[in-house]
């Protein structure tokens, strides 16, 4: 497979090709963090984090390949890495997701708060609210990948699933919280 | 109801430029479809959040370290290793049959690069695979006489390079090194230096757009071969003969000779010296 090919894949939405990447690359990735101080483990976060990374931007339509996908993970690695150390430096102790330092606290909380409904709902659900809010895939490619009977099982599921959502979110919290 | 379908559109970018315009201006004046829509911008936010998990969790699975690489590469090295041996006692055994002369072989169980053990009138022949992800360079060197013979043979998937033609500048202002490995230690500049001619910093890609015409090019580390080189196995064979290295392919039970640094493209020409065959023969049976 070769590296558009891969990309393809990744478009399709096909997680393999990740998988793929991960074990192709995995030794000089985990080496570049290793020579800057870092464990395996921490190398293997950051290795990680650059597949997900390369994952959300070549799912997007506009994403074109401009050098090696090597390349690419390589300077994401250690773009990612950088930023770690930096977190390190300032922060000796840190948990949880990293929301960026830019974001406004109350925007964090709610989407913690949203996280944690998300949390909640069943594993179908989820998967379809992520199909369709985040990887932007049509009703027909989310059908076909939860074996829905048609496009239009989809999008009833996907309501449902959605107002279940709403629900648990706004039950726990009144507006109000939500209101800048 | 209408108001959500609105936001669901606004959020995943299918408003024509105009609509976007105009709810942009309806958020702007309503603070209830404001905070509506931050809560489901947050949505989709903690939805990625959470598919990131996902994906993370899926490659966490995957069983790789890097001693477990090691390991599997180290035996493909002792493999290499063995058939080293094997062709370099080869070479032995018919250069020993032309000179009475030749000296009992000395195996040595270090690995010893072979530009640093050629004292006159002795030559080595060593055997490695090469491979870029590896930390250790096997070699099984053997004394004997009048002949230097390295050949080293790479499997089509073992040629890995890294590409290091991205620019990493914002690393040298955080003191973040790049390794200092075979991975990444590839000259930038388009001229091949004698120095570079390694095949474990050798990539190989196939271009099989034209399958009629066999050719290849050099781009820096990166060996281009143009034809139809993916219907069989092919390998890369170094010929160390009186000093000069030279670099052969051999496909399809011919052998081709190769320029290293070959910057123009240029057709594959078979080789049909004898000599040069029954030697690269007996390297790659």
């Amino acid at each position: 497979m070769n590296d558009q090919e891969i990309i393809e894949q990744i478009k399709k939405g096909d997680e393999s090709a990740i998988d793929f990447l991960y074990k192709k690359n995995y030794r000089m990735m985990v080496k570049l963090i290793l020579k800057n101080s870092g464990t395996e483990d921490e190398a293997k976060d950051i290795y990680q984090d650059a597949l997900v990374v390369l994952w959300q931007k070549a799912r997007q339509p506009e994403f074109v390949l401009s050098s090696k996908i090597s390349t690419y993970l390589y300077s994401v690695c250690l773009n990612l890495w950088r930023k770690e150390l930096e977190r390190k430096s300032r922060h000796s102790n840190s948990e949880g997701m990293d929301y960026g330092e830019s974001m406004p606290l109350d925007e964090k909380e709610r989407i913690n708060i949203v996280q944690k409904c998300i949390n909640e709902l069943g594993d179908a659900c989820k998967q379809i609210l992520i199909y369709y809010y985040y990887e932007k895939l049509s009703m027909a490619e989310i059908a076909e990948k939860m074996g829905f009977a048609n496009a239009d099982t989809a999008k009833t599921k996907k309501y449902k699933c959605k107002q279940e959502l709403d629900k648990k979110i706004k039950t726990q919290y009144t507006p109000s919280d939500f209101l800048d | 109801m209408e108001l959500q379908e609105k936001i669901d559109q606004y959020l995943l970018n299918q408003l024509s430029p105009s609509d976007k315009a105009k709810f942009e201006e309806l958020i702007a004046g309503d603070v209830h479809v404001k905070s509506e829509v931050a809560l489901q911008q947050s949505v989709v936010t903690a939805l990625g959040n959470t598919r990131s998990l996902q994906l993370k969790s899926r490659l966490q699975n995957i069983p790789v370290s890097m001693s477990s690489t090691t390991n599997a590469i180290r035996m493909k090295w002792l493999g290499a290793a063995a058939v080293g041996t094997v062709a370099a006692g080869l070479i032995i055994f018919l250069f020993a049959g032309q000179d009475k002369t030749a000296e009992q072989t000395t195996p040595l169980t270090t690995a010893v690069s072979s530009e640093t053990t050629t004292p006159s009138k002795e030559t080595t022949v060593a055997v490695a695979t090469e491979d870029q992800t590896s930390e250790a360079k096997v070699q099984q060197p053997v004394v004997v006489k009048k002949e230097k013979t390295t050949a080293i043979a790479l499997e089509k998937s073992n040629i890995k390079a890294f590409d290091n033609s991205a620019s990493f500048n914002e690393t040298e202002n955080t003191g973040i090194s790049t390794p200092n490995s075979d991975a990444t230690d590839i000259p930038t500049n388009t001229l091949f230096s004698e120095t570079n001619n390694k095949l474990s910093n050798l990539s190989v890609t196939v271009d099989n757009s034209n399958l009629k015409d066999k050719s290849y090019q050099f781009t820096g580390p990166k060996l281009t071969l143009f034809g139809d080189f993916n219907s069989k196995p092919y390998e890369l064979l170094e010929l160390n003969n009186k000093g000069q290295k030279t670099l052969f392919l051999s496909y399809n039970n011919e052998y081709y000779e190769l320029v290293w640094g070959q910057m123009k493209k240029t057709p594959l020409k078979k080789v049909t010296h004898k000599e040069t065959i029954e030697k690269l023969k007996v390297i790659n049976p």
